[in-house]
């Protein structure tokens, strides 16, 4: 397949990157050259195999329904660039969620 | 002019997200509590830290058998977790871990046994997700202002098939889930609190035809009623386009319950691109058939299996039972009386005549200070004949502001039924001279003349005087008098 510069775009607008428009050609050029390198994986004859969606052996990991100590508010918020009355404060994200 | 609904028929399918009353949340040790202080239930697993990895809530799993099993669903064999991702500031990891391909129920119904006409609506699936978190905009700034509490709390979203077909199935159908829900305890399913939400999609098509309209999707819908109202705003919305000559375009609106309004959120082409995949950090998981069978083996009684037992076993009336039945609280109330009692057509009649008559205003039976110990013990005293049923009720109603036991406040309002039958021989007697014309009636075969003399025996008595026992008094009396 070959990366269009309308896939690019969209791909950082769901990233929400912003990149210059000048900065896009190599983006197209480095995004078609990863895909291509993934797509050998392509020519392998798959017929009969079962698809993968884990690669580790470990199944039915669970945990009790037990609470744990949660972290001090103020602990949870260090990293906040912003904090408001202890709550996260982040630049208003217009589209709705699903 | 034929009515809207004589001219098309609504398809209406609803998309239901009950939080699981759990202990912990899905994939962390932090507590699932509404209400606590902003950011004081977090980690950095639900915080979406790098590194972090999320291990899944067992008794979550279980809840969502649990209701696959009582809607008569297929559970999956092996099921797996996948990403969903979005960007959102309440949504930390930069996606939601979800089920896409592997539900961990599929199939299976709801039928409207207790809130409709008994429609039976099929559901597609039921699949296990974790809550984001709450964000509120800023009223100037134009910032949000975000709490993780909620992110990760355990939710199974439930889909049903487009099998509805007007506002009132809905009403029905969301009540009919909600009681198997609660009944179950699966989730609380309080919409004030958000544990249970719930997206609508209607289209419409001319009465008599197959092929569906094309949908509208309705969110931020907040009441069951507020739910009715919308999908029927919204069927006079696409028929008043289609008759116009316009089109329904595939879309998001929002509700507006206020304004009896919907306006739109977004159209089909903007529609998000989620990208699932399998979540690496989370391998797939087998519901074998053991575990099935734990589940089920301690499941609570389904609300229909319950109607059954009351009005078989207990002799309840229909009515009564599904008083009972349609109110967890109510039946969990009166399970404990009878317990108590051993008496289930007393306890549920003090319960719904006598107790309910007292509750005004939306009280909940959970806050009421008379427990089923007052009811067990004033049902014990009125077929012990310590107090007749008028007695008991002014104790229920002292009870009600004062909850001491029953004992207490039959001595301090002196209500000890007058069983002592000299004493009541003698009021009869002078009841009866008092009201000749009632002897002569009962005399004369009208039995309802007697209600002058044992009610006058009552007044005398100041309402103590054992019902029974006058009556009994007053038919031998009458052999002589
Ligand atoms: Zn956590």
């Amino acid at each position: 397949m070959n990366i269009s510069k309308e896939d690019v775009v969209k791909t950082l607008r769901l990233a929400r990157l912003e990149v210059p428009e000048s900065e896009l050609p190599d983006l197209v050029r480095e995004f078609d050259s990863i895909v291509k390198y993934v797509e050998a994986v392509a020519a392998v004859d798959l017929r009969g195999v079962e698809p993968l969606s884990h690669g580790g052996d470990a199944r039915d990991v669970f945990r009790d329904d037990v609470v744990t100590p949660s972290l001090p508010a103020d602990v949870a918020l260090g990293n906040a660039p912003d904090t408001a009355g202890g709550c996260f404060r982040v630049p208003r994200v217009i589209a709705e969620p699903s | 002019m034929s009515t809207t609904l004589e001219r098309w028929e609504p398809v209406i399918g609803l998309e239901v997200h009950v939080q699981l009353g759990t202990a912990t949340k899905m994939f962390c040790g932090c507590r699932n509590l509404f209400g606590a202080p902003p950011n004081a239930l977090t980690c950095p697993v639900c915080l979406g830290l790098p590194g972090a990895l999320p291990v899944p809530n067992r008794r979550a799993a279980e809840l969502a058998i649990r209701f696959g099993l009582a809607v008569g669903g297929t559970i999956a064999e092996v099921t797996r977790f996948d990403r969903k991702q979005y960007f959102y500031p309440d949504l930390p990891k930069g996606y939601q871990i979800s089920q896409d391909k592997g539900p961990i129920v599929t199939g299976g119904t709801v039928t409207t046994s207790f809130f409709g006409d008994g429609k039976t609506i099929r559901l597609i699936r039921a699949h296990l997700e974790e809550d984001a978190g709450k964000g509120q905009h800023e009223e100037s700034g134009g910032s949000t202002l975000v709490d993780l509490n909620r992110c990760g709390i355990p939710l199974l979203e439930i889909v049903s098939a487009p099998d509805l077909r007007s506002a009132e199935d809905a009403w029905a159908y969301l009540n009919e889930l909600r009681l198997t829900l609660r009944t179950l305890d699966i989730s609380e399913c309080d919409m004030e609190k958000g544990s249970l939400r719930c997206d609508v999609n209607v289209s419409i098509r001319p009465r008599g035809t197959t092929p569906f309209g094309d949908r509208v999707e309705l969110k931020n819908l907040n009441s069951f009623r507020g739910v009715e109202r919308a999908i029927r705003h919204e069927i006079e919305r696409q028929a008043a386009l289609l008759e116009a000559g316009g089109k329904v375009e595939l879309e998001t609106r929002l509700w507006d319950d206020e304004k009896g309004e919907s306006r739109l959120m977004r159209k089909k082409e903007s529609a998000p691109d989620y990208r699932y995949f399998p979540d690496p950090d989370l391998p797939p998981f087998a519901v074998g058939r053991a575990w099935v069978d734990r589940v089920a083996a301690e499941a609570p009684e389904l609300p229909l299996k319950r109607l059954e037992r009351y009005t078989s076993v207990y002799g309840l009336s229909d009515y009564d039972a599904k008083v009972l039945i349609t109110d967890p609280s109510i039946c969990r109330y009166f399970e404990e009386t009878t317990a108590l009692c051993n008496d289930p057509k007393n306890a549920a009649n003090w319960i719904t005549s006598e107790l309910f008559g007292l509750m005004k205003g939306g009280v909940s039976i959970d806050d009421v200070k008379v427990r089923p110990t007052h009811i067990a013990e004033l049902v014990a005293l009125v077929k012990d004949g310590t107090l007749n049923v008028r007695s008991a009720r002014e104790v229920l109603a002292k009870q009600y502001e004062d909850p001491r036991p029953a004992k207490e406040w039959v001595e301090k309002l002196g209500l000890v039924q007058v069983s002592d039958r000299d004493a009541l021989v003698a009021i009869v007697k002078k009841g009866m001279e008092m009201n000749p014309k009632a002897v002569a009636d009962l005399k004369a075969g009208k039995e309802k003349a007697a209600g002058a003399i044992v009610g006058y025996a009552m007044k005398e008595t100041k309402g103590r005087g054992n019902p029974a026992i006058l009556n009994e008094i007053l038919a031998e009396l009458l052999k002589t008098f």
